[in-house]
């Protein structure tokens, strides 16, 4: 496609940075929509609710607009982080639990933002998460095409990523969205063998979410993949190749280091989740049997979460296999914990999930649209349960 | 630089990263110690000053 008709006419790919106009007019509406329209689900539901959402640590008077709407649970110890730094200190209403449990990236570029514009923290968190989620959008549409070499199929994952069930997270002040960035930002770097930058990324995403260390399996299945097992073996053949799966724990270790000096404890993160949260861990099978004969709410979520883990089956194909690990090895990590919270909101940072959906309805109008309604209808829903506050979007 | 030397120090490079973090867990393993539960103490009591007469 060109603009103009002269010899020297210039691609318009090349004006969008290898993104067409079509392309960007496809993200950045899937973003602008689905933002739209669940901010606005939220502030009529809060308007209509009698109720209003109690703010536990009574910073300011909560109003439903934004950015309260998407200051919810979690985001209260972003906001601590990014104003008073880390403490031991923990709150007498939940003895043991203190800002350790949360990994520092996220919160550090909220303060930086907040320093840099002004803005107060709670605002920057949101401007830092629609930016980054914004951002991710691009790039996994870059890498579902070029996974599947179909553009049809990089449009319906990211419509489908977009209003996918509990995706207001990705605008709330959480680490979701940036951690979508990072994930999906290494696998593209690491697609077009910039190994040392896909390593540094990954390390970043390490020090943003306990799962981002979870990244070496996708590098190092991918090199599986390319080369097959005796030729991985041979790591002096191109060892750039390995960088990315030694660097990516360096994040990790990095956090470990800090809460070492600061609390001579490395393994803070874990001590206070124990404590605090008790927030402890048993084998994930147990754990799926607990959580389906327990209450309604545990059985809701670990249903979705095994819906999830079942639509990650799309990807058992020979070119997309090391996603399905990648997937699977992460729901092993979230059915371990012994507390059915939030098993929906850390599937769906699982991106490729999405892609192997995407892959396989693409180019079948009517199961695609049903899909994509029922994601909206839970979307909504959902948004609305957040709005007010409800212990069962955490 | 040879590509001989460019691999040679890739995987030096890989190499000191991977001992460096082997080292640092097997440190942070050893000295390590909860720090919740070493802000809250259990008194220690002792028996010996407690034993009837």
């Amino acid at each position: 496609m060109t603009v103009g008709s002269g010899v020297a006419s210039v691609p318009v790919r090349a004006r969008f940075g290898g993104f067409t106009a079509s392309d960007v007019a496809t993200i950045a509406g899937c973003f602008v929509v689905s933002r739209v329209l669940l901010t606005v689900i939220g502030i009529v539901v809060l308007n209509a609710h009698t109720v209003p959402f109690h703010n536990p640590m009574q910073t300011h008077p909560f109003e439903p607009s934004v950015p309260d709407l998407y200051v919810r649970w979690d985001s209260f110890w972003y906001v601590e982080i990014a104003r008073h730094g880390y403490s031991v200190l923990s709150t007498w209403v939940q003895p043991g639990a203190t800002a350790y449990a949360f990994y520092p990236v996220y919160p550090a570029l909220m303060w930086a933002v907040s320093i840099a514009s002004g803005l107060s923290v709670e605002t920057s968190g949101v401007v830092v998460s629609n930016v980054a989620f914004l951002a991710a959008l691009f790039v996994i549409f870059r890498l579902a095409e070029r996974w599947s070499g179909d553009k049809a199929v990089a449009g319906l994952c990211v419509a489908l990523l977009s209003f996918a069930p509990e995706s207001f997270i990705f605008s709330a002040v959480y680490t979701e969205s940036l951690f979508l960035l990072l994930a999906s930002g290494a696998m593209l770097l690491h697609e077009r063998q910039q190994n040392a930058l896909a390593g540094l990324v990954a390390a970043i995403a390490a020090a943003s979410r306990s799962n981002g260390v979870l990244l070496v399996v996708y590098f190092g299945l991918t090199v599986v993949r390319e080369r097959g097992l005796v030729g991985a073996l041979r790591i002096w053949q191109q060892p750039e190749r390995y960088l990315p799966i030694v660097m990516t724990p360096l994040g990790l270790f990095a956090f470990w280091w800090f809460a070492m000096l600061t609390t001579g404890d490395a393994f803070a993160q874990k001590s206070t989740v124990a404590h605090g949260w008790h927030w402890v861990t048993d084998l994930p099978w147990n754990n799926i049997v607990r959580h389906l004969t327990g209450n309604l709410r545990s059985s809701l979520l670990m249903g979705l979460s095994l819906a999830a883990f079942t639509a990650s089956l799309t990807l058992l194909r020979r070119d997309s296999w090391p996603l399905f690990v990648y997937c699977l090895v992460n729901f092993l990590l979230f059915w371990s914990g012994t507390l059915p919270n939030s098993l929906l909101r850390y599937a769906i940072v699982l991106f490729p999930i999405f892609f192997g959906l995407s892959r396989m309805l693409a180019h079948r109008i009517v199961p695609a649209t049903l899909m994509l309604l029922l994601f909206v209808a839970l979307d909504a829903l959902l948004m609305g349960l957040w709005a007010i506050g409800s212990p069962f979007v955490l | 630089m040879t590509p001989q030397i460019r691999t040679i120090v890739v995987l030096a490079v890989e190499a000191g990263l991977l001992v460096a973090m082997v080292v640092c867990y097997l440190y942070f393993v050893r000295t390590s110690r909860d720090f919740i539960a070493a802000a809250d103490p259990i008194p220690a009591i002792s028996i010996l000053h407690n034993r009837p007469r």
